[in-house]
Protein backbone atom coordinates (compact mmCIF):
# COMPACT_ATOMS: atom_id res chain seq x y z
CA UNK A 1 0.00 0.00 0.00
CA UNK A 2 1.85 3.18 -0.89
CA UNK A 3 1.80 5.69 1.72
CA UNK A 4 2.15 3.61 4.51
CA UNK A 5 5.08 3.01 6.40
CA UNK A 6 6.10 -0.55 6.49
CA UNK A 7 7.78 -1.61 9.83
CA UNK A 8 11.50 -2.36 7.91
CA UNK A 9 12.43 -0.98 4.79
CA UNK A 10 16.35 -2.01 4.06
CA UNK A 11 17.82 -0.21 0.98
CA UNK A 12 21.53 -1.60 -0.67
CA UNK A 13 22.74 -2.29 2.60
CA UNK A 14 26.61 -3.07 2.48
CA UNK A 15 28.68 -3.63 5.75
CA UNK A 16 32.24 -5.37 6.54
CA UNK A 17 34.98 -5.87 9.32
CA UNK A 18 37.97 -3.78 8.69
CA UNK A 19 37.39 -3.33 5.10
CA UNK A 20 36.38 -7.10 4.79
CA UNK A 21 33.00 -6.68 3.37
CA UNK A 22 30.83 -8.95 4.80
CA UNK A 23 27.51 -8.30 3.45
CA UNK A 24 26.83 -6.11 0.08
CA UNK A 25 23.67 -5.21 -1.82
CA UNK A 26 20.73 -6.20 0.76
CA UNK A 27 17.26 -4.82 -0.17
CA UNK A 28 14.36 -5.90 1.07
CA UNK A 29 10.98 -4.33 2.86
CA UNK A 30 8.55 -5.87 5.26
CA UNK A 31 5.02 -5.34 7.13
CA UNK A 32 4.45 -5.58 10.40
CA UNK A 33 3.40 -9.26 11.11
CA UNK A 34 5.72 -10.66 8.58
CA UNK A 35 7.81 -13.83 9.38
CA UNK A 36 10.97 -13.67 7.61
CA UNK A 37 13.50 -16.96 7.64
CA UNK A 38 17.18 -15.64 6.74
CA UNK A 39 19.29 -18.18 5.04
CA UNK A 40 22.48 -18.88 4.40
CA UNK A 41 25.77 -20.18 5.13
CA UNK A 42 28.64 -19.47 7.67
CA UNK A 43 30.15 -16.55 6.94
CA UNK A 44 26.86 -15.48 4.73
CA UNK A 45 26.11 -12.37 6.66
CA UNK A 46 23.14 -13.35 8.78
CA UNK A 47 24.42 -11.97 11.99
CA UNK A 48 25.76 -9.56 9.99
CA UNK A 49 22.69 -8.18 8.75
CA UNK A 50 21.34 -8.32 12.28
CA UNK A 51 24.34 -6.19 13.85
CA UNK A 52 23.44 -3.87 11.14
CA UNK A 53 19.39 -3.72 12.22
CA UNK A 54 20.38 -3.48 15.68
CA UNK A 55 22.68 -0.65 14.82
CA UNK A 56 25.91 -1.91 16.44
CA UNK A 57 27.55 -1.99 13.10
CA UNK A 58 27.30 0.99 10.64
CA UNK A 59 26.46 -0.20 7.48
CA UNK A 60 29.14 1.06 4.48
CA UNK A 61 26.68 1.65 2.16
CA UNK A 62 22.40 2.15 1.86
CA UNK A 63 19.94 2.58 4.22
CA UNK A 64 17.95 0.78 7.07
CA UNK A 65 14.50 2.34 8.22
CA UNK A 66 12.65 0.95 11.26
CA UNK A 67 9.58 2.08 12.11
CA UNK A 68 9.56 0.99 16.08
CA UNK A 69 12.44 -0.68 18.14
CA UNK A 70 14.54 -3.81 17.45
CA UNK A 71 15.20 -6.63 19.70
CA UNK A 72 17.90 -9.54 19.89
CA UNK A 73 17.20 -12.75 21.10
CA UNK A 74 20.87 -14.21 20.38
CA UNK A 75 22.06 -17.80 20.59
CA UNK A 76 21.35 -19.13 23.64
CA UNK A 77 25.27 -20.54 23.87
CA UNK A 78 26.20 -17.13 23.67
CA UNK A 79 25.41 -16.73 27.67
CA UNK A 80 26.34 -18.20 30.67
CA UNK A 81 24.65 -20.89 31.86
CA UNK A 82 27.01 -20.43 35.13
CA UNK A 83 25.33 -17.72 36.11
CA UNK A 84 23.54 -16.65 39.48
CA UNK A 85 20.68 -15.65 37.66
CA UNK A 86 16.63 -16.62 37.60
CA UNK A 87 14.57 -15.98 34.35
CA UNK A 88 13.36 -13.09 35.57
CA UNK A 89 16.27 -11.78 36.09
CA UNK A 90 17.55 -12.28 32.35
CA UNK A 91 13.85 -11.11 31.16
CA UNK A 92 14.24 -7.63 33.40
CA UNK A 93 17.26 -6.68 32.01
CA UNK A 94 14.93 -6.09 28.59
CA UNK A 95 14.27 -2.80 30.07
CA UNK A 96 18.01 -1.54 30.90
CA UNK A 97 18.06 0.59 27.76
CA UNK A 98 15.79 2.73 28.74
CA UNK A 99 15.88 3.17 32.37
CA UNK A 100 18.20 5.92 33.49
CA UNK A 101 21.57 4.04 34.52
CA UNK A 102 20.70 4.49 38.51
CA UNK A 103 17.43 3.82 38.21
CA UNK A 104 16.33 -0.06 39.14
CA UNK A 105 13.86 -1.69 37.73
CA UNK A 106 10.59 -0.70 40.00
CA UNK A 107 6.93 -2.74 39.93
CA UNK A 108 5.94 -1.65 36.90
CA UNK A 109 8.70 -3.36 35.00
CA UNK A 110 8.71 -6.56 37.16
CA UNK A 111 5.08 -6.90 35.47
CA UNK A 112 6.24 -6.61 32.47
CA UNK A 113 8.86 -8.83 32.62
CA UNK A 114 6.43 -11.39 34.30
CA UNK A 115 3.76 -11.14 31.52
CA UNK A 116 6.30 -11.31 29.08
CA UNK A 117 7.49 -14.64 30.67
CA UNK A 118 3.84 -15.95 30.58
CA UNK A 119 3.28 -14.79 26.92
CA UNK A 120 6.36 -17.37 25.94
CA UNK A 121 4.85 -20.21 28.43
CA UNK A 122 7.02 -19.65 31.18
CA UNK A 123 4.92 -18.11 33.95
CA UNK A 124 5.44 -21.54 36.34
CA UNK A 125 9.52 -21.33 36.28
CA UNK A 126 10.26 -17.24 36.28
CA UNK A 127 12.48 -18.09 39.91
CA UNK A 128 14.14 -20.83 38.13
CA UNK A 129 18.31 -20.64 37.17
CA UNK A 130 18.62 -19.85 34.15
CA UNK A 131 21.32 -22.29 33.53
CA UNK A 132 19.18 -24.92 35.07
CA UNK A 133 15.79 -24.56 32.41
CA UNK A 134 15.98 -26.60 29.06
CA UNK A 135 17.29 -24.77 25.97
CA UNK A 136 13.83 -24.36 24.45
CA UNK A 137 13.10 -22.95 28.21
CA UNK A 138 15.88 -20.65 27.72
CA UNK A 139 15.62 -19.38 23.91
CA UNK A 140 12.10 -18.55 25.50
CA UNK A 141 13.47 -16.46 28.25
CA UNK A 142 15.61 -14.49 25.89
CA UNK A 143 12.38 -13.83 23.72
CA UNK A 144 10.45 -12.58 26.97
CA UNK A 145 13.75 -10.37 27.01
CA UNK A 146 13.28 -8.83 23.51
CA UNK A 147 9.68 -8.66 24.28
CA UNK A 148 10.13 -6.52 27.76
CA UNK A 149 12.46 -4.56 25.55
CA UNK A 150 8.89 -3.60 23.80
CA UNK A 151 10.77 -4.73 20.57
CA UNK A 152 8.49 -4.51 17.22
CA UNK A 153 10.99 -6.27 15.50
CA UNK A 154 12.62 -9.36 16.93
CA UNK A 155 15.90 -10.88 15.70
CA UNK A 156 16.46 -14.89 16.44
CA UNK A 157 19.73 -15.89 15.59
CA UNK A 158 19.71 -19.80 15.18
CA UNK A 159 17.16 -20.35 17.54
CA UNK A 160 16.30 -24.14 17.22
CA UNK A 161 20.12 -25.37 17.43
CA UNK A 162 19.84 -28.05 19.89
CA UNK A 163 16.11 -28.07 20.09
CA UNK A 164 14.44 -31.02 20.27
CA UNK A 165 11.65 -31.89 17.92
CA UNK A 166 8.78 -30.69 20.54
CA UNK A 167 10.77 -27.57 21.73
CA UNK A 168 11.32 -26.33 17.94
CA UNK A 169 7.66 -26.89 17.65
CA UNK A 170 6.54 -24.63 20.36
CA UNK A 171 9.01 -22.51 19.34
CA UNK A 172 7.43 -22.18 15.72
CA UNK A 173 3.80 -21.91 17.58
CA UNK A 174 5.15 -18.86 19.61
CA UNK A 175 6.80 -17.25 16.13
CA UNK A 176 3.67 -17.70 14.53
CA UNK A 177 2.15 -16.13 17.77
CA UNK A 178 4.32 -13.17 17.96
CA UNK A 179 3.58 -12.23 14.13
CA UNK A 180 -0.19 -12.29 14.44
CA UNK A 181 0.39 -9.91 17.48
CA UNK A 182 1.75 -7.74 14.57
CA UNK A 183 5.46 -8.15 15.22
CA UNK A 184 7.98 -8.56 12.53
CA UNK A 185 9.96 -11.76 12.97
CA UNK A 186 13.72 -12.33 11.18
CA UNK A 187 14.89 -15.93 12.14
CA UNK A 188 18.43 -16.84 11.08
CA UNK A 189 18.54 -20.21 10.33
CA UNK A 190 20.16 -23.82 8.37
CA UNK A 191 16.91 -25.33 8.11
CA UNK A 192 15.20 -24.36 4.55
CA UNK A 193 12.23 -26.53 5.32
CA UNK A 194 11.23 -24.80 8.32
CA UNK A 195 11.09 -21.26 6.66
CA UNK A 196 8.85 -22.93 3.93
CA UNK A 197 6.31 -22.13 6.88
CA UNK A 198 7.15 -18.56 6.82
CA UNK A 199 5.83 -15.57 4.94
CA UNK A 200 9.13 -14.57 3.51
CA UNK A 201 12.86 -16.06 2.92
CA UNK A 202 15.87 -13.85 2.56
CA UNK A 203 18.95 -15.69 0.96
CA UNK A 204 22.18 -14.37 1.72
CA UNK A 205 25.83 -15.03 0.59
CA UNK A 206 27.54 -11.95 1.67
CA UNK A 207 25.06 -10.70 -1.10
CA UNK A 208 21.71 -11.31 -0.90
CA UNK A 209 20.68 -13.96 -3.61
CA UNK A 210 16.74 -13.57 -3.11
CA UNK A 211 14.49 -12.27 -1.14
CA UNK A 212 10.44 -13.30 -1.42
CA UNK A 213 7.87 -15.61 -0.49
CA UNK A 214 9.59 -19.09 -0.11
CA UNK A 215 7.35 -20.90 -2.91
CA UNK A 216 9.00 -18.41 -5.02
CA UNK A 217 12.08 -18.10 -3.77
CA UNK A 218 13.37 -21.50 -2.91
CA UNK A 219 14.64 -22.79 -6.02
CA UNK A 220 16.95 -24.97 -6.74
CA UNK A 221 19.03 -22.48 -8.42
CA UNK A 222 18.89 -19.92 -5.80
CA UNK A 223 20.10 -22.71 -2.85
CA UNK A 224 22.65 -23.53 -4.57
CA UNK A 225 23.80 -20.02 -4.96
CA UNK A 226 23.10 -19.32 -1.74
CA UNK A 227 25.38 -22.06 -0.52
CA UNK A 228 27.87 -21.95 -3.07
CA UNK A 229 26.93 -26.00 -3.64
CA UNK A 230 25.38 -28.59 -5.33
CA UNK A 231 22.19 -29.82 -4.26
CA UNK A 232 21.09 -33.39 -3.20
CA UNK A 233 17.77 -33.97 -4.26
CA UNK A 234 15.55 -36.27 -1.33
CA UNK A 235 12.24 -37.35 -1.19
CA UNK A 236 9.60 -34.69 -1.02
CA UNK A 237 6.01 -33.92 -0.06
CA UNK A 238 3.69 -32.63 -2.46
CA UNK A 239 4.53 -29.19 -2.01
CA UNK A 240 8.23 -29.41 -4.13
CA UNK A 241 11.53 -30.88 -3.75
CA UNK A 242 13.20 -31.39 -0.52
CA UNK A 243 16.85 -30.18 -0.42
CA UNK A 244 19.68 -31.14 1.06
CA UNK A 245 23.26 -29.29 -0.04
CA UNK A 246 26.61 -30.11 -1.21
CA UNK A 247 29.35 -27.33 0.13
CA UNK A 248 31.16 -26.80 -3.27
CA UNK A 249 34.62 -28.44 -1.80
CA UNK A 250 32.11 -31.71 -1.58
CA UNK A 251 33.03 -34.60 -3.81
CA UNK A 252 31.23 -37.87 -4.04
CA UNK A 253 33.38 -40.78 -3.62
CA UNK A 254 32.66 -44.10 -5.38
CA UNK A 255 31.78 -46.49 -3.16
CA UNK B 1 25.98 -16.59 86.46
CA UNK B 2 29.82 -16.90 86.61
CA UNK B 3 29.75 -18.86 83.25
CA UNK B 4 28.10 -15.99 81.27
CA UNK B 5 29.84 -13.51 82.53
CA UNK B 6 33.06 -15.37 81.38
CA UNK B 7 32.09 -15.83 78.56
CA UNK B 8 30.89 -11.87 77.80
CA UNK B 9 34.17 -11.13 78.83
CA UNK B 10 36.12 -13.39 76.72
CA UNK B 11 33.87 -11.86 73.92
CA UNK B 12 33.90 -8.21 75.15
CA UNK B 13 37.51 -7.91 76.68
CA UNK B 14 39.42 -7.28 72.71
CA UNK B 15 36.93 -4.25 72.22
CA UNK B 16 37.59 -2.56 75.03
CA UNK B 17 40.02 -0.54 73.90
CA UNK B 18 39.67 2.20 71.32
CA UNK B 19 42.30 0.62 68.89
CA UNK B 20 40.84 -2.35 68.80
CA UNK B 21 37.02 -1.08 68.75
CA UNK B 22 38.41 1.15 65.86
CA UNK B 23 40.04 -2.01 63.82
CA UNK B 24 36.70 -4.05 64.43
CA UNK B 25 34.60 -1.00 62.62
CA UNK B 26 37.29 -0.84 60.01
CA UNK B 27 36.80 -4.65 59.22
CA UNK B 28 33.16 -4.84 59.63
CA UNK B 29 33.29 -1.46 56.66
CA UNK B 30 35.60 -2.99 54.68
CA UNK B 31 33.47 -6.82 54.80
CA UNK B 32 30.20 -4.75 53.83
CA UNK B 33 32.18 -3.15 50.56
CA UNK B 34 34.16 -6.55 50.07
CA UNK B 35 30.67 -9.02 49.43
CA UNK B 36 29.19 -7.37 46.81
CA UNK B 37 32.03 -6.07 45.10
CA UNK B 38 33.87 -9.48 45.16
CA UNK B 39 31.11 -11.21 43.77
CA UNK B 40 31.77 -9.24 40.38
CA UNK B 41 35.33 -10.06 40.94
CA UNK B 42 34.62 -13.35 40.63
CA UNK B 43 31.87 -13.43 38.05
CA UNK B 44 33.59 -11.25 36.07
CA UNK B 45 36.69 -13.21 36.70
CA UNK B 46 38.55 -10.93 37.59
CA UNK B 47 40.70 -11.89 40.71
CA UNK B 48 43.80 -12.14 38.74
CA UNK B 49 43.66 -8.54 37.65
CA UNK B 50 42.84 -7.58 41.21
CA UNK B 51 45.84 -8.97 42.73
CA UNK B 52 47.81 -7.52 40.61
CA UNK B 53 46.97 -3.85 41.05
CA UNK B 54 46.42 -4.59 44.93
CA UNK B 55 50.74 -5.78 44.41
CA UNK B 56 51.41 -3.30 41.72
CA UNK B 57 50.52 -0.77 44.26
CA UNK B 58 53.39 -1.31 46.53
CA UNK B 59 55.66 1.77 45.16
CA UNK B 60 53.21 4.52 46.19
CA UNK B 61 52.88 2.59 49.75
CA UNK B 62 56.38 2.96 50.02
CA UNK B 63 56.79 6.39 48.57
CA UNK B 64 53.74 7.47 51.39
CA UNK B 65 55.59 5.70 54.09
CA UNK B 66 59.32 7.35 53.19
CA UNK B 67 57.22 10.96 52.66
CA UNK B 68 55.37 11.00 56.01
CA UNK B 69 51.98 10.82 53.81
CA UNK B 70 48.91 9.10 54.92
CA UNK B 71 48.98 5.33 54.40
CA UNK B 72 45.13 5.97 51.89
CA UNK B 73 47.48 8.51 50.05
CA UNK B 74 50.05 6.24 49.06
CA UNK B 75 47.69 3.60 48.02
CA UNK B 76 45.77 6.00 45.64
CA UNK B 77 49.04 7.40 44.43
CA UNK B 78 49.88 3.56 43.93
CA UNK B 79 46.37 3.03 41.78
CA UNK B 80 47.70 5.67 39.83
CA UNK B 81 50.67 4.04 39.01
CA UNK B 82 49.55 0.75 38.64
CA UNK B 83 46.04 0.66 37.13
CA UNK B 84 47.23 1.98 33.52
CA UNK B 85 50.23 -0.08 33.93
CA UNK B 86 48.23 -2.94 34.23
CA UNK B 87 45.59 -1.92 32.24
CA UNK B 88 48.27 -1.10 28.95
CA UNK B 89 50.29 -4.07 29.59
CA UNK B 90 47.00 -6.17 28.88
CA UNK B 91 46.66 -5.11 25.73
CA UNK B 92 50.61 -5.63 24.63
CA UNK B 93 49.43 -7.80 21.57
CA UNK B 94 52.75 -9.84 21.53
CA UNK B 95 53.21 -11.84 25.10
CA UNK B 96 50.22 -12.29 25.98
CA UNK B 97 47.94 -10.44 28.58
CA UNK B 98 48.99 -12.50 31.58
CA UNK B 99 52.43 -12.50 30.70
CA UNK B 100 52.86 -8.95 30.13
CA UNK B 101 50.90 -8.27 33.19
CA UNK B 102 53.04 -10.41 35.64
CA UNK B 103 56.30 -8.44 34.00
CA UNK B 104 54.37 -5.52 35.26
CA UNK B 105 53.04 -6.36 38.39
CA UNK B 106 57.06 -8.32 39.23
CA UNK B 107 58.42 -4.90 38.38
CA UNK B 108 56.68 -2.93 40.48
CA UNK B 109 57.09 -4.73 43.44
CA UNK B 110 60.25 -5.45 43.27
CA UNK B 111 60.77 -1.27 42.75
CA UNK B 112 58.76 -0.88 45.85
CA UNK B 113 61.30 -3.89 47.79
CA UNK B 114 64.05 -1.75 46.72
CA UNK B 115 62.50 1.53 47.96
CA UNK B 116 61.62 -0.23 50.91
CA UNK B 117 64.89 -1.84 52.14
CA UNK B 118 67.41 0.95 51.27
CA UNK B 119 69.08 1.79 53.95
CA UNK B 120 67.71 5.32 54.11
CA UNK B 121 64.73 4.21 54.61
CA UNK B 122 63.06 3.88 58.12
CA UNK B 123 61.88 0.15 59.22
CA UNK B 124 57.66 -0.80 58.25
CA UNK B 125 57.73 -2.16 54.96
CA UNK B 126 55.66 -5.49 56.79
CA UNK B 127 52.86 -2.98 57.69
CA UNK B 128 52.57 -1.89 53.75
CA UNK B 129 52.30 -5.88 53.02
CA UNK B 130 50.34 -7.37 56.16
CA UNK B 131 48.75 -4.17 56.98
CA UNK B 132 47.98 -2.76 60.30
CA UNK B 133 44.53 -2.69 61.22
CA UNK B 134 44.91 -1.73 64.88
CA UNK B 135 46.69 1.33 63.89
CA UNK B 136 43.51 2.95 61.97
CA UNK B 137 42.55 6.26 63.41
CA UNK B 138 39.59 7.97 63.83
CA UNK B 139 39.98 10.17 60.76
CA UNK B 140 40.49 6.52 58.20
CA UNK B 141 37.68 5.29 59.79
CA UNK B 142 36.09 8.09 58.41
CA UNK B 143 37.36 8.19 55.22
CA UNK B 144 36.85 4.39 54.76
CA UNK B 145 33.11 4.55 55.98
CA UNK B 146 32.58 7.44 53.01
CA UNK B 147 34.49 5.11 50.20
CA UNK B 148 32.74 2.17 51.11
CA UNK B 149 29.32 4.36 50.51
CA UNK B 150 30.61 5.12 47.69
CA UNK B 151 31.64 1.53 46.47
CA UNK B 152 28.03 0.26 47.22
CA UNK B 153 26.41 3.34 45.67
CA UNK B 154 28.10 2.35 42.79
CA UNK B 155 27.59 -1.19 42.49
CA UNK B 156 24.01 -0.73 43.18
CA UNK B 157 23.54 1.95 40.28
CA UNK B 158 25.19 0.05 38.17
CA UNK B 159 23.37 -3.64 39.16
CA UNK B 160 21.31 -4.23 35.84
CA UNK B 161 24.46 -3.65 33.38
CA UNK B 162 27.25 -5.35 35.28
CA UNK B 163 24.29 -7.91 35.33
CA UNK B 164 23.72 -7.81 31.49
CA UNK B 165 27.73 -7.37 30.73
CA UNK B 166 28.64 -10.56 32.93
CA UNK B 167 25.43 -12.60 31.73
CA UNK B 168 26.61 -12.04 27.49
CA UNK B 169 28.99 -9.77 26.66
CA UNK B 170 28.32 -9.82 23.09
CA UNK B 171 25.08 -8.74 23.16
CA UNK B 172 25.27 -6.73 25.94
CA UNK B 173 25.18 -3.51 24.15
CA UNK B 174 22.04 -4.10 22.45
CA UNK B 175 20.70 -3.50 26.16
CA UNK B 176 22.56 -0.55 26.29
CA UNK B 177 25.23 -2.20 28.66
CA UNK B 178 28.57 -1.61 27.82
CA UNK B 179 31.41 -4.59 28.54
CA UNK B 180 34.18 -1.67 28.36
CA UNK B 181 32.44 0.87 30.63
CA UNK B 182 31.67 -2.45 33.37
CA UNK B 183 35.45 -3.32 32.96
CA UNK B 184 36.76 -0.02 33.79
CA UNK B 185 33.92 0.31 36.94
CA UNK B 186 34.69 -2.32 38.38
CA UNK B 187 38.53 -1.55 38.11
CA UNK B 188 37.94 1.97 39.42
CA UNK B 189 36.02 0.08 42.40
CA UNK B 190 38.33 -2.67 42.88
CA UNK B 191 41.14 0.80 43.62
CA UNK B 192 39.05 2.56 45.35
CA UNK B 193 38.27 -0.69 47.72
CA UNK B 194 41.88 -1.26 47.89
CA UNK B 195 43.58 2.20 49.08
CA UNK B 196 40.66 1.78 51.54
CA UNK B 197 41.55 -2.19 53.04
CA UNK B 198 45.56 -1.76 52.21
CA UNK B 199 45.36 0.56 55.57
CA UNK B 200 44.13 -2.80 57.53
CA UNK B 201 45.17 -5.65 55.03
CA UNK B 202 48.21 -4.89 53.55
CA UNK B 203 48.87 -5.29 49.68
CA UNK B 204 49.20 -9.00 49.92
CA UNK B 205 46.31 -9.98 52.18
CA UNK B 206 44.19 -7.43 50.81
CA UNK B 207 42.85 -9.45 48.22
CA UNK B 208 41.83 -12.50 50.42
CA UNK B 209 39.04 -10.38 52.04
CA UNK B 210 37.83 -9.45 48.32
CA UNK B 211 37.60 -12.93 46.30
CA UNK B 212 37.72 -15.46 49.55
CA UNK B 213 34.30 -14.52 50.73
CA UNK B 214 32.80 -14.19 47.19
CA UNK B 215 34.19 -17.90 46.20
CA UNK B 216 33.13 -19.15 49.22
CA UNK B 217 29.11 -17.70 48.59
CA UNK B 218 29.49 -18.57 45.29
CA UNK B 219 29.77 -22.25 46.10
CA UNK B 220 26.73 -22.47 47.98
CA UNK B 221 24.13 -20.80 46.42
CA UNK B 222 23.16 -19.74 42.30
CA UNK B 223 21.42 -16.35 43.48
CA UNK B 224 23.51 -13.15 43.09
CA UNK B 225 21.60 -10.90 45.99
CA UNK B 226 22.00 -14.25 48.10
CA UNK B 227 25.77 -14.66 47.30
CA UNK B 228 26.45 -10.85 47.55
CA UNK B 229 24.78 -10.62 51.51
CA UNK B 230 26.48 -14.02 52.21
CA UNK B 231 29.81 -12.81 50.88
CA UNK B 232 29.30 -10.06 53.05
CA UNK B 233 28.59 -11.94 56.02
CA UNK B 234 31.49 -14.15 55.71
CA UNK B 235 33.89 -11.58 55.49
CA UNK B 236 32.71 -9.76 58.32
CA UNK B 237 32.44 -12.79 60.32
CA UNK B 238 35.66 -13.78 59.20
CA UNK B 239 36.87 -10.16 60.01
CA UNK B 240 35.59 -10.17 63.01
CA UNK B 241 36.76 -13.92 64.19
CA UNK B 242 40.21 -13.17 63.09
CA UNK B 243 40.49 -10.27 65.35
CA UNK B 244 39.96 -12.70 68.40
CA UNK B 245 42.46 -14.94 67.10
CA UNK B 246 45.16 -11.88 66.96
CA UNK B 247 43.98 -10.87 70.33
CA UNK B 248 44.23 -14.53 71.98
CA UNK B 249 46.79 -16.27 70.07
CA UNK B 250 48.94 -12.75 69.88
CA UNK B 251 49.11 -13.19 65.97
CA UNK B 252 49.38 -10.66 63.02
CA UNK B 253 45.55 -9.11 62.64
CA UNK B 254 45.90 -8.92 58.78
CA UNK B 255 47.33 -12.83 58.57
CA UNK B 256 44.61 -14.07 61.14
CA UNK B 257 41.80 -12.29 59.28
CA UNK B 258 43.35 -13.71 55.37
CA UNK B 259 43.63 -17.23 57.36
CA UNK B 260 39.71 -17.70 58.91
CA UNK B 261 38.70 -16.53 55.47
CA UNK B 262 40.59 -19.20 53.72
CA UNK B 263 40.14 -22.11 56.60
CA UNK B 264 36.39 -21.38 55.91
CA UNK B 265 36.94 -21.78 52.09
CA UNK B 266 37.89 -25.01 52.09
CA UNK B 267 35.89 -26.05 55.02
CA UNK B 268 32.74 -24.99 52.58
CA UNK B 269 34.28 -27.04 49.61
CA UNK B 270 34.76 -29.77 51.79
CA UNK B 271 31.57 -29.89 53.58
CA UNK B 272 29.96 -29.58 49.69
CA UNK B 273 31.59 -32.37 48.40
CA UNK B 274 31.00 -34.39 51.55
CA UNK B 275 27.41 -33.57 51.42
CA UNK B 276 26.94 -34.94 47.67
CA UNK B 277 28.44 -37.78 48.19
CA UNK B 278 25.90 -38.50 50.53
CA UNK B 279 23.30 -37.56 48.78
CA UNK B 280 24.83 -40.23 45.66
CA UNK B 281 25.72 -42.99 47.87
CA UNK B 282 24.03 -43.15 51.45
CA UNK B 283 25.82 -42.13 54.71
CA UNK B 284 30.29 -41.84 53.66
CA UNK B 285 31.61 -44.96 54.82
CA UNK B 286 35.29 -45.08 52.91
CA UNK B 287 37.11 -41.78 51.63
CA UNK B 288 35.84 -42.33 48.20
CA UNK B 289 36.81 -39.04 45.70
CA UNK B 290 33.64 -37.03 45.49
CA UNK B 291 32.51 -36.27 41.84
Amino acid sequence: MPGVMKLLEVKGVAAGYNGTPALRDVTFAAERGTRIGVLGPNGGGKTTLFRVLLQELRASRGTVALDGRCGTVPQTERSRLDYPVSALDVALMGVLPRLEWWRRPGRDERRAALEALATVGLADVVHETFGELSGGQRQRVLIARALVQEADLLLLDEPFSGLDDRSSDRLMELIDDLAREGRGVMVATHDMEQTRAWDRVLCLNVGQVAYGPPEIVLTREVIETTYGGSIVVLPSDDQGFTAGVLPAHHHVHPH
Amino acid sequence: MPFAADVADLLLDPWRSGITSRALMEILLIAFAAGPLGCWVVLFGLSYGAESLTHAMLPGLVIAALAGFPLMLGAALGVVIAAPAVALAGRLPTIGADTAIAVVVTSLVGAGALLALAPASPAGVQELLFGDVLGVSSGELLLTAALVAVVLAALRGAHGKLLTVGFDRANAPAFGASPRAADALLLLLIGAFTIVAVQALGTLLVLAMLVGPAATARLVTDRLRGMMALAATIAAAGGATGLYVSYYADTAAGASIAAVIVVVHIAAVAGLRLSKAYLKSGPVTGLEPAR
